[in-house]
């Protein structure tokens, strides 16, 4: 239901924007080429309209000249005893009003100039259904007084004779004359509407916004087809690569053409078949290893059995020995029982390797588990001095785990612990909630160095190699330790730092086959310096 | 701001501009210069523009500064106004009628001043010669207000009031055409309008205004009454003078229509600016015609009568020649052929009839010109002392009998009987001399009196009287209207030799002076304006003239010895031809 909502809607557009380099390029394109559009056809409709204004004013100041020289000139024929001022203004301004409605203006005849009355005063004689406030103000002070032609934009507004009013832009010029018969300035305004030139220029905005319209969508559509061609073999890489990743690594990309891509693909392909052949001989190489170190492992039973029947047998009979014989033979019992452990742990690392590692889990409470590894450790921790403190809450922390690997993984982290801890205290810490359990073995000992944490892992992998042996480890625990973790689906993590001791913490989940998230404690142990 | 966002917000920013700045029109804005000097007109700065008045000038200086003002040329009024209280220069209406003075007296008075006017005489609103201003009238008076402290004019009489020279400068005496009542013959009538840029419009005007109420069947106008011209009769670069009337002519026949744009043609074309005509009612072309009308337009109506001959006419051994004045030949008709006889002659318009006079001048012979066939036919006889006979464009002839009991007036139209008429102011005068316009429309007479004052009789003097003729609409005649005397030009009145016509509206007076002869144009109306009209000097025994009212044919001067051309003016030269009978037709 969430994601039918606009939420989810829009949830999924941002996930196709993140995810599409087709749909980024597209738009990114679209909106580029609108702003070069618009700037484009701005810059067009400007001129157009510059074009369209500068022609229609020359001629309607032409014409308004026109007018005016033909007043002048009728003005001029008019006996100099005809004194009817009235009669003269209508005589004057009738014919103009009459050719002005043949060629689509308006007049309006004002004045005397200097009487200082606004038009909308009345006293103008003007084209029938003309709103003399269609002369600008501005203009109406220009010609307050005598004054030379001039004009200016309007907006004209006509009553039309059905009642309809007509309003547009318009130009508005004005000019003076001198009536004979009262010997005073008359103003004659002349407006002319820009209803064509209005039509004109929407004609041309509407044809602009049609081919940008189109041009968009071309531009979108030619951009989909250019980027798809691109994207499509990279797309396809990409899926052959994932194959590779999971191990499909005879997946090959087909090559098509000689071009940029079908270079980058044979390339492609190259890589993936030398890898694939670097990964088949690594894989060969360690078969043989693993082969090598197991088919060692069987043999050297055989022997040791034997080697370990007689030594028992001188180990029973050390008593009838002089000291010397007898110690020796002491000596050959222990390393008997170190060779055997270490073979033993090749063993099981031959079986991890193998993969033939099972698991039989059980409701694990790591309280105990920790209680008994401390039990079994007792006899070590006292030899060294070293108190082995546990922990834990009062409520069992349980997990659904191998109880035996458990008890091993423990015991390897603590006998490593002790090992460490200079005839410090080691302190094991047990944790659990609803989705994980944890235990954290923490010692105060020599620590480990930046970098070390991700490495006493390894196999046979020692700090200082000078260092002995001394609790008769095998260099092979904490390795069979991370196995046995991994087999659970947990984590065994390592946290050290030099003079400050180490803190190993394994965390399980509280199923089996359940994908841990957080582990009930930290890494870095609460009184280390790290976090103060 | 991410880069994506700056881009989304200048593409918005960019798509809003070409949206919301280019759609739209502007809708105001600074008023911008268009250029020009605005209010300046066409008008020549030139001439005359008087000083409005001064504050403190006296009542006697206002009266005299606005006489003076109404001198302002181009003609204008605006300044004389300056001068009249504020109620009478909404009243002042000086195109009532023009008032021209020879002199002008002393001004005088203070809250009542006058000014008395000599030699005046009035033009009326079209320009027409109304006669000269009654002794009564002819001081003016002007009653004087103050107003804000200063003298003003209350009752200025409703005149432009100009000196002689004045108008003879800025005025032009020219001729404005009408119709005679049968349609077939254009009748000037002389007006005296401003000239300048005024002239065609005051020639439309008073055109438009129709040939005046008394000469109602003398003359027609074919625009419709009540036409006007709106604001004036412009010219353009071209000469292109725009007639755009005011009225309804869709009710004009075709005929009617194309007889006023031969009105309008031949009134305006004496405008030398103008080369065509557009005439328009209301905007239309008047019906059947174009709007274009050409100056040359009408011209079948010639006042002069296109068809008549510039040929001469003479009596050669008693026979009738006709010809250029050095190569006269006999005509064709009978009168070329044999001597009937002839003393005196005329010849009508078209030089087909001749009219003679026989016996002593008292019977009167008709036949053709032209035809070898033809017979004389006699249409009048038993007259005591006949002058000339005149023929008009109607074939009428005119027959003027000098009877001891003075001058009788005889018609003969066409062949109807011979009928008198009776022409007040000629008919029982002593008639020395007459003339009949080619129209038809005039009657123009040389009268000699001997006035007796006091049981004296004084000298003799001739005086030229013009009579209008009145027809009905198919010619007949209905009435010759009373003899208007034509005043002399100059003072003393002398003895008149001879009359021609020499335009349509004007004729040549020879008349002697001391010992040489003078011959002057007077024109028909009577209005001193032909005082600037030039005269001619002659030395020699110069008794005849011999003209014609179309302009284009010379003026002749003839003694019994020679003639002289009067435009050349050289010796005269002899001729085998009687020159005392020598004539144009008409």
């Amino acid at each position: 239901m969430a994601e039918r909502s606009p939420r989810g809607a829009l949830r999924r557009g941002l996930t196709f924007w993140r995810r599409s380099i087709q749909a980024r390029v597209v738009a990114s394109t679209v909106l580029l080429s609108a702003v070069v559009i618009a700037a484009v056809g701005w810059l067009l409709l400007q001129q157009t309209q510059e074009g369209l204004l500068d022609n229609r004013v020359d001629a309607v100041l032409a014409e308004a000249a026109n007018e005016t020289a033909e007043a002048n000139r009728g003005l001029t024929r008019v006996p100099g005893t005809d004194v009817d001022v009235g009669t003269q203004l209508n005589d004057l301004v009738d014919p103009i009003k009459l050719r002005g409605a043949a060629r689509g203006f308006e007049v309006v005849l004002a004045g005397p100039a200097g009487s200082g009355n606004p038009l909308s005063a009345g006293g103008t004689r003007s084209s029938p259904g003309l709103d003399v406030s269609s002369v600008p103000q501005s203009l109406q002070e220009r010609f307050a007084g005598p004054a030379g032609p001039g004009w200016t934009f309007t907006r004209i507004r006509v009553v039309q004779p059905d009642g309809d009013v007509r309003e547009g832009p318009g130009i508005a010029v004005g000019s003076q004359i001198v009536l004979k018969a009262d010997g005073e300035i008359y103003t004659l305004y002349y407006l002319f509407p820009l209803d064509e030139d209005a039509e004109t220029l929407s004609l041309v905005t509407r044809a602009l916004l049609t081919a940008a319209g189109v041009l968009l969508v071309l531009v979108a559509g030619l951009t989909w087809l250019v980027t798809r061609q691109v994207v499509t073999p990279i797309r396809l890489a990409r899926r052959v690569a994932e194959r590779l990743a999971a191990g499909e690594l005879q997946e090959r990309l087909r090559v098509t053409g000689e071009d940029d891509l079908a270079r980058l693909a044979t390339s492609f392909n190259q890589m993936a078949s030398s890898l694939q052949k670097q990964i088949r001989q690594l894989e060969e190489l360690s078969r043989v290893q693993r082969r090598f170190v197991s088919d060692v492992s069987h043999e050297l039973r055989t022997p040791l059995t034997t080697v370990r029947m007689a030594g028992d047998v001188l180990h029973d009979a050390r008593r009838g020995f002089d000291p010397a014989t007898a110690r020796a033979a002491e000596l050959l019992q222990t390393e008997l029982d170190r060779f055997e452990t270490l073979l033993a742990d090749l063993l099981e690392i031959s079986r991890f390797d193998a993969g033939a590692a099972q698991l039989e889990s059980d409701d694990v409470n790591l309280v105990d588990v920790a209680h008994r590894v401390v039990d079994m450790t007792r006899v070590l921790a006292d030899q060294r001095g070293v108190a082995v403190l546990v922990r834990a809450p009062e409520h069992g922390c349980l997990a659904e785990a191998d109880v035996r690997r458990v008890e091993r993984i423990v015991r390897n982290l603590v006998t490593n612990a002790i090992d460490h801890a200079e005839s410090r205290d080691v302190v094991i810490q047990v944790e659990g909630d609803e989705s994980a359990a944890a235990i954290a073995v923490r010692d105060y000992g020599v620590g480990l160095a930046a970098g070390e944490s991700a490495m006493v892992f390894n196999r046979f992998w020692r700090a200082d190699p000078a260092r002995a042996r001394t609790s008769g480890g095998t260099g092979l625990g904490l390795s069979i330790a991370l196995e046995d973790t991994h087999l659970h689906g947990g984590w065994l993590q390592a946290w050290g730092r030099p003079g400050e001791g180490a803190q190993f913490r394994l965390t399980l989940p509280r199923r089996a086959g359940g994908v841990l998230r957080q582990s009930p404690i930290p890494l870095v142990p609460e009184d280390s310096q790290e976090l103060v | 701001m991410t880069r994506r966002r700056r881009l989304l917000l200048v593409g918005t920013t960019v798509a809003v501009l070409a949206l919301s700045g280019c759609v739209s029109l502007p809708e105001s804005g600074p008023v911008v210069d268009a250029g020009g000097d605005g209010s300046s007109s066409d008008e020549v700065a030139c001439c005359y523009l008087p000083n409005g008045p001064q504050p403190g000038e006296s009542a006697t200086d206002i009266v005299q500064h606005f006489l003076e003002a109404m001198q302002a040329t181009p003609i204008q009024t605006n300044v004389a106004k300056q001068f009249l209280t504020e109620a009478a220069r909404a009243s002042w209406d000086p195109e009532q009628e023009t008032i021209v003075y020879g002199e002008r007296g002393t001004v005088r008075g203070e809250t009542r001043v006058s000014v008395a006017l000599t030699d005046a005489h009035r033009l009326d609103s079209r320009g027409v010669f109304a006669g000269p201003l009654p002794p009564e009238e002819s001081t003016l008076s002007f009653r004087m207000t103050t107003e804000d402290g200063e003298w003003r004019i209350a009752d200025p009489v409703d005149a432009l009031v100009v000196p002689q020279t004045w108008t003879d400068e800025h005025f032009s005496s020219v001729n404005v055409y009408y119709v005679d009542p049968t349609a077939r013959i254009l009748v000037p009538e002389p007006v005296s309008v401003p000239r300048g840029d005024q002239f065609a419009t005051a020639l439309t005007r008073s055109l438009l205004s129709g040939p005046g109420p008394g000469l109602g069947d003398v003359s027609r106008n074919f625009l419709p009454p009540g036409m006007s011209i709106g604001l004036s009769v412009p010219v353009d670069e071209q000469g292109l003078a725009d007639v755009a009337l005011r009225g309804d002519a869709s009710g004009m026949s075709a005929e009617e229509a194309e007889l006023a744009a031969a009105q309008v043609a031949w009134t305006l074309r004496q405008d030398p600016t103008i080369r065509s005509i557009r005439l328009t009612a209301d905007g239309q072309a008047l019906p059947g015609q174009s709007s274009l009308v050409r100056i040359e337009q009408g011209v079948q109506y010639d006042p002069a009568d296109f068809a008549s001959s510039t040929a001469l006419f003479a009596l050669r051994d008693g026979r009738l020649v006709s010809g250029r004045v050095d190569a006269m030949s006999p005509v064709d008709g009978p009168p070329g052929q044999d001597d009937y006889g002839f003393t005196e002659f005329g010849v009508n318009l078209d030089s087909t009839l001749v009219a003679g006079l026989t016996e002593g001048a008292t019977s009167v012979l008709v036949g053709s010109t032209y035809d070898p066939e033809g017979s004389l036919e006699q249409v009048l006889s038993g007259a005591t002392s006949l002058l000339p006979p005149v023929w008009d464009f109607a074939d009428r002839l005119w027959l003027v009998d000098r009877t001891p009991t003075g001058a009788r007036v005889t018609l003969v139209e066409g062949t109807g009987k011979p009928r008198l008429v009776d022409v007040p102011g000629v008919s029982g005068e002593r008639v020395r001399h007459v003339l009949v316009s080619r129209d038809g429309s005039r009657l123009l007479s040389v009268v000699r009196r001997s006035p007796r004052v006091g049981g004296e009789t004084r000298r003799t003097r001739d005086e030229l009287v013009a009579s209008r003729v009145q027809y009905d609409d198919r010619g007949n005649l209905i009435a010759v209207q009373p003899a208007q005397r034509l005043p002399w030009p100059t003072g003393e009145r002398p003895r008149i030799k001879d009359i021609a016509w020499r335009t349509p509206t004007s004729v040549a007076v020879l008349y002697p002076v001391r010992n040489v002869v003078q011959v002057r144009a007077i024109v028909v109306d009577g209005s001193p304006a032909s005082l600037s009209a030039a005269s001619s000097t002659l030395t020699g025994d110069f008794r005849y003239l011999v003209g014609s009212p179309d302009p284009a044919v010379p003026l002749y001067a003839a003694s019994p010895e020679g003639y002289i051309e009067l435009s050349q003016n050289r010796t005269p030269e002899s001729s085998d031809v009687g020159l005392a009978t020598l004539t144009y037709t008409g």
